[in-house]
């Protein structure tokens, strides 16, 4: 595929259909060779344009049940991405405990506990809503909806098993070395520390996708879809209560411990990379999940 | 449409001389306004447009589909320009004013 084709698939495939032809000639015509940077940010600044709005007007054409089924839908990739985040926030926060003096210890322990608490109540909240779904899911089966979901949930369950495989590896190995290696020290294990983390993220994404192309085809009733509506709202909510106390642990141990993070005193020097991305995925989570909560109150009204 | 540089207005602008592919829609656009629209705002635009009902395509050359304004869109550009020469007017007759103001203090 050339770079232009790959361009072109930043558009929606409806889009494309109607569109992709005229808009590969125009690129023909109008630049020999290489797209320069300019043209290219254009088309995909372009197609994320015509996504947003694809899937505005999808989620406008569904009904009022459809829209909170939707909406917390949203709601659970936005959790998801907060779950790889999170495993990101475990890695970054191990054995904080020791870098602090007993007195420096109380806010940010009270803010880890805050967040491995609510962390597991948000966990219970999903299993909840799953559960619900369970009757639904039931019939769906049993009126042969399995051929539908399978590519999905095959998929995932694939990327569980490697991953799965990969945390025993990663564990027995683990045991064989000391802090320190476990901590950067031993390259060959830090490159598959790296590989096991993207495994979990590509197996969590992949459930999600199962769950959200399964959920997607149940009929789920009335009383169901508000339980799932004011679940979906409540983890919303955990997710801020989790970001708030993250943020307020690591401005602890920035101003009491610095060095934990291994750079120089100061705020800014406790900006290490992986704390950076887990904290974009956490906002950008949140983030997601509260569009799914306007989503479902502005459905909910319509009810 | 408002300013004159929406692509929009500028689309509507060049497609009331007559039918262009996307290509010669940006050249002249170029040539006429000074502006150059990238493939994403120009193509965004065009959607819009269309959906809108102010433009629509006439069947494919080749790959390339030319455009051509529709009567609402010959309306819609009627109305933006007669807006826009209205601001023009204000703006023309606000300029005098502060001119003779000025020659006068002076």
């Amino acid at each position: 595929m050339t770079g232009r084709a790959r361009l072109l698939r930043c558009y929606p495939p409806a889009w494309r259909e109607r569109y992709g032809d005229d808009l590969a000639a125009y690129l023909d015509d109008t630049y020999a060779g290489r797209l320069p940077l300019r043209a290219a940010s254009s088309l995909v600044a372009g197609g994320v344009r015509e996504w947003v709005r694809f899937i505005r007007a999808s989620f406008a054409a569904l009904p009022a049940a459809g829209r909170v089924r939707a909406g917390a839908l949203i709601v659970l990739a936005g959790w998801a991405a907060f779950v790889v985040a999170g495993s990101g926030f475990a890695k970054i926060s191990e054995h904080f405990d020791s870098s602090l003096s007993a007195r420096s210890r109380i806010v940010p322990d009270i803010a880890y506990a805050v967040v491995q608490d609510v962390a597991t109540v948000s966990g219970l909240i999903v299993v909840i809503g799953l559960v619900l779904a369970v009757p639904a899911l039931l019939r769906l089966l049993s009126s042969g909806g399995w051929p539908v979901i399978r590519r999905h949930v095959m998929r995932a369950a694939v990327a569980s098993a490697v991953t799965a495989g990969t945390t025993i590896a990663v564990a027995a190995w683990a045991h064989q070395l000391s802090a320190a290696q476990r901590n950067g020290g031993n390259a060959g294990y830090a490159a598959l520390f790296l590989a096991w983390a993207g495994l979990v993220a590509v197996t969590v994404a992949l459930w999600t996708v199962a769950v959200i192309g399964t959920a997607r085809r149940l009929t789920l009733p009335r009383p169901v879809l508000l339980a799932e509506g004011a679940l979906a709202t409540a983890l919303t909510l955990g997710m801020l209560i989790m970001l708030v106390a993250a943020a307020v642990w690591w401005a602890a141990m920035a101003s009491a411990a610095p060095s934990f993070f291994g750079g120089a005193p100061g705020i800014g020097a406790a900006w290490t990379p992986q704390l950076l991305a887990t904290a974009t995925l956490m906002v950008a989570g949140l983030a997601s999940a509260a569009v799914g909560v306007v989503r479902i109150a502005q459905a909910v009204r319509a009810m | 449409m408002r300013r004159p540089n929406d692509p929009p207005v500028l689309i509507l602008t060049s497609l009331a001389d007559g039918p262009k592919h996307g290509h010669a829609l940006a050249k002249d656009i170029e040539q006429f306004a000074g502006v150059t629209l990238g493939p994403g705002a120009l193509y965004g635009a065009i959607t819009r447009l269309e959906e809108r009902g102010l433009i629509e395509a006439l069947p494919a050359e080749d790959r390339r589909r030319p455009y051509r304004i529709t009567a609402a869109g010959s309306t819609a550009l009627t109305a933006a320009v007669a807006e826009m020469r209205r601001l023009a007017d204000v703006g023309a007759e606000r300029l005098a004013r502060s001119v003779t103001r000025r020659r006068r203090l002076a």
